[in-house]
This record gives C-alpha cells, sequence and structure tokens, in this order.
C-alpha cells in the first residue's frame, strides 16, 4: 500500500517536472521567433515595402512621385511617414518650395477624421514664395496625405503646437487645408 | 476876402483830416487764391486782431465773412469767382455746389477755405472717376515675402504702394495704405481696415516668383454643405463686387501687357484677402527674376501702369455709381 503511494507521488512528481520542462523549452523556443520578426521589419525586404504616391509643388501645378518605403500598418505611421517624405521634398529640389529644416513635432489625428500635423518654425520662417507656390505648397501635403491614407478627411496643420493666421501671407492656416486646396490650377 | 480863404482852407483842412481817418480805419485784406487738379484754396490775409475777431459762415456754395471792421480788399490776381464787398462783409460766391471746410492761420494771420467744388474736382481733371482707394503693400516686418539679393518682397511692396498713394493724393484721391511702415500686419486686420474704409478700389501689391506678371481676381465656390466652409464664407464679402474686381483685373491686365510687352497670368483664387473684401479687389504680383532690378525708372513706370488702369476701369466704374445703385 505504502509502495503504491510512493510510486503514485513519483510519477506526479515526474510529471510537474516535465510540465516544468516542456513549458520552458516551449517559452525558450519562441524568443528567436520574435528576433527574428524583428530582424525582418528592419531590412528592406522587397516583399515588406509600400508605395507612397508623393504630390510636390512643380511650377504652376502638382507633380506626383513615388517613393518606396517599409511598409507601416498604423494609419497615424504612415502619416507621419508621408510628411517625412513631404517634407524633404522632391527629388529634384533645387527650385522646391518646400521649406527647408522643418521639424514634425507631432501628428495627431483627431475624432473628427481630421489630421493634425504640427511642424517647427521653420515650416513658416523658411517659406519664401508667392500666392500659387504658397497654395501648392498646402495641396501638396493635403494631397500626399489623403491618398495614401483613407480614413483621413481633412489635414490641419499647426505651427509649434499653435494655430496660426498664415504661411506666407496669402492663405488662411487656421482653417484645415480642404477649402483652400479645392481650387483647381490650370 | 482873407478871412474867406482862410475858412476854405480850414474847411478843406477838415476835409482832408476826416478823410484821412476814415482811410485809416480800413484795415487792407488781401485776397489770393491757389488752383490745383482737385481743389481750390482761398486765402484772406490782414492783421492778427481783424482775423481773429472775423466770422465766416458757409451756405451752400457761398461764403461769408464779417469783419471787425470795414476793410480794404486787394485781390492779388483775378479770381475766378464772384466777390461781393459791403461794409464790413464780405461774400464769395462759388459758381457751382461745393464742399467748403475753413480754418484760421497765424504768422501771417489768415482765413483760409479749401474748396472741392464740381468744376475743379479731381475726376475732371485727372480723369480717374474714382474717388478713394486702399492700398495694401504685401508681407512686412519679420515677414519679408520673397527675398531678394539687394532688397525684398515687403520693401519693394512698400515704396510702389507709396508712389502710387503720393501720385493719388496729389489728384485729390482719398488713398488709405495698409502699412506705411515696415510692419507686420495679419490679413485679417488688412481687411478689416479696408472694409472700414469702403473704397472704390483695392489693391494688394506683391512680388511673383517667376518672371511673370501675375493678377489675381477673388474666386467664390459654392461652399453648401460643409461646416468648416461655411465659417469661411461668413468673411466673403466680395460677392457683390465679383463683376467689378474682375473688370478691375482685366484692365490692369490690359495695361500691364501694353505698356510692358510681357505676358500676364491671370488667376482667379480663393485668397481671403480678396474673398473677404466688400470692394472691387484685385491682387497684382510684379515679376521677379535676377535680370529685373527694381529701381526708380521700373518703379515709376509699374505706378504709372498702375494708374493708367485705374483710369481705363474708372471710365466705367465712378464712386457715384456706387452710390446711386446703392451698392
Amino acid at each position: 500500500m505504502d509502495k503504491k503511494k510512493v510510486i503514485g507521488v513519483s510519477i506526479l512528481l515526474l510529471l510537474f517536472i516535465s510540465g516544468i520542462f516542456v513549458g520552458y523549452w516551449y517559452f525558450s523556443s519562441t524568443k528567436p521567433a520574435s528576433k527574428g520578426i524583428e530582424i525582418k521589419n528592419n531590412t528592406e525586404n522587397a516583399e515588406d515595402l509600400y508605395s507612397l504616391r508623393m504630390y510636390y509643388p512643380a511650377g504652376e501645378h502638382l507633380q506626383i512621385e513615388e517613393r518606396r518605403l517599409p511598409r507601416r500598418t498604423l494609419p497615424i505611421a504612415v502619416a507621419e511617414a508621408v510628411v517625412e517624405q513631404y517634407l524633404k521634398g522632391p527629388v529634384d529640389a533645387k527650385d522646391s518650395v518646400v521649406p527647408r529644416e522643418v521639424k514634425i513635432l507631432g501628428i495627431y489625428r483627431g475624432a473628427d477624421r481630421i489630421l493634425y500635423v504640427d511642424l517647427s518654425e521653420e515650416f513658416r520662417k523658411n517659406f519664401r514664395g508667392d500666392a500659387i507656390s504658397e497654395m501648392l505648397l498646402l495641396k501638396g501635403l493635403y494631397q500626399s496625405i489623403i491618398s495614401n491614407i483613407e480614413e483621413i478627411l481633412d489635414v490641419k496643420v499647426l505651427i509649434e503646437g499653435k494655430e496660426v493666421e498664415t504661411l506666407g501671407g496669402h492663405f488662411y492656416l487656421k482653417y484645415p487645408l480642404k477649402g483652400i486646396v479645392s481650387y483647381e490650377t490650370s | 476876402m482873407k478871412k474867406k480863404i482862410i475858412f476854405f482852407s480850414f474847411v478843406l483842412i477838415i476835409l482832408i483830416a476826416g478823410f484821412n481817418v476814415y482811410a485809416q480805419k480800413k484795415t487792407e485784406v488781401f485776397l489770393k487764391y491757389s488752383k490745383q487738379e482737385g481743389f481750390m484754396r482761398i486765402v484772406l490775409e490782414s492783421e492778427e486782431s481783424f482775423i481773429t475777431k472775423s466770422q465766416a459762415n458757409i451756405v451752400s456754395n457761398q461764403i461769408k465773412i464779417d469783419f471787425p471792421d470795414s476793410f480794404s480788399l486787394t485781390p492779388l490776381k483775378t479770381p475766378p469767382f464772384e466777390v461781393v464787398q459791403a461794409n464790413k462783409t464780405l461774400t464769395i460766391n462759388i459758381k457751382e455746389k461745393a464742399e467748403i471746410k475753413t480754418f484760421k492761420l497765424s504768422s501771417p494771420a489768415r482765413i483760409v477755405f479749401d474748396i472741392k467744388s464740381p468744376d475743379i474736382h479731381p475726376e475732371k481733371t485727372s480723369g480717374i472717376l474714382l474717388n478713394s482707394f486702399v492700398i495694401d503693400a504685401g508681407h512686412g516686418g519679420y515677414d519679408f515675402g520673397i527675398i531678394f539679393r539687394e532688397k525684398n518682397e515687403k520693401d519693394i511692396c512698400l515704396d510702389i504702394a507709396k508712389e502710387l498713394s503720393n501720385y493719388l493724393v496729389k489728384k485729390g484721391k482719398k488713398v488709405f495704405l495698409t502699412r506705411k511702415v515696415d510692419q507686420y500686419l495679419q490679413i485679417s486686420e488688412r481687411i478689416s481696415f479696408t472694409n472700414i474704409r469702403k473704397p472704390d478700389v483695392f489693391i494688394s501689391l506683391h512680388i511673383s516668383n517667376s518672371g511673370k506678371f501675375a493678377i489675381y481676381k477673388p474666386y467664390l465656390e459654392d461652399k453648401a454643405g460643409s461646416e468648416t466652409l461655411n465659417e469661411y464664407s461668413l468673411e466673403m464679402k466680395q460677392k457683390k463686387y465679383l463683376s467689378r474686381s474682375k473688370e478691375l483685373a482685366d484692365s490692369l491686365i490690359n495695361v500691364f501687357k501694353e505698356e510692358f510687352k510681357e505676358q500676364i497670368v491671370l488667376r482667379e483664387m480663393p485668397l481671403p484677402l480678396l474673398n473677404s473684401i466688400g470692394a472691387p479687389a484685385v491682387m497684382i504680383e510684379f515679376p521677379y527674376s535676377q535680370f529685373i532690378m527694381y529701381d526708380q525708372q521700373r518703379k515709376t513706370k509699374i505706378v504709372n501702369a498702375l494708374i493708367k488702369a485705374f483710369l481705363v476701369y474708372g471710365q466705367t466704374h465712378t464712386s457715384l455709381e456706387y452710390f446711386n445703385k446703392g451698392i
């Protein structure tokens, strides 16, 4: 009777110990797998790249350029990538009206599906252009965001976290951009 | 006989003395006038105490001046208006209905009458059938606009605005500059400044990025259904002046094409500055390129072209017309 008890306890003990080993083996074996995904994200593998359609001011109209970037799933991350790319300017940035040295201070999505793009003072300070350049600069930013992120309906630009009246003295910046950019250049 | 001679001599002496006393009592008043395009100025110059005690009354196109004593009037040249002198009163009749302002000045003491009457009104003499202008020099202060090697957009626009203003003021026009110095002004400040003054013409001066003249006329959209745009449209005061703004823009295009023999770009854009102005409104951008120098000669040429364009536009649209139509 005592022998049976001893065997039973031993079996339970063995099962418990083997459970610990199985658990250890299972969890330790998943770690290398997660490392693998990270590595995969960092490498610019063609399968994980996606295209952004960017609209840059060129003369009196907008010019489309395609940019291939690592895939991002969150819309806000895509928005950040779009704005970042936009501020880099077009490939031929020689005569570009896109202001230089502009930093992104924040990008937020409002409940009204308006994307708030908070930029540094350089966006205003370094802009040197006439009315059409100002309109195309804002229109290009709007089009680039809207065409790459479906759920965004409008874009509002903030400077240093604040609402400012104008970018270059021709158009209001205190309203979302849709109203300004609906104008079609011929 | 001797007695008779003495008597007549005595009478003669009394008469001469009396005449002299009478003559001494009359204070001399000099009548001067100057006539310029836009207005006429009449000046009555005399002794300080005489001018101080005199009183001027203006009724319609008649000026009546009551002097403290009898006077002798000395016109320095034949005046183009009727002057009636009676004892202590001088009456000046202006031929047609006039707007008369009066004020007294000293050293030398004088009464001045500034007269704006139809026969000397600037509208006829200068040819521009418009009375008031708001000239907006773009940018200013920390907003430099387009930066040139030698000068900035804000400075060139201000120079042209001032020169244009000086010319129009000399022609007797009411001219308001949104900014007279290098200062930053918000778009909303420019709009309210203009709408208070209700000008016949609003023009905003800028520089273009390209080597072409660009003329902007207001562009109003059908904004029904959008909350944001409706908020924006609250400021759309331009609606009833839209056709006039287009005609003003057309005048500018035609004149600048003729004067500069260059291609002029016309743009219709929803610029808040134009859309919110309750008057015929346009924006003009002067060309920029490394080959264009904004020296005095070029600035004057631009000012002359602007005046010519106002003249062309003003031939069909006068201030009076606005008034009559109740616009």
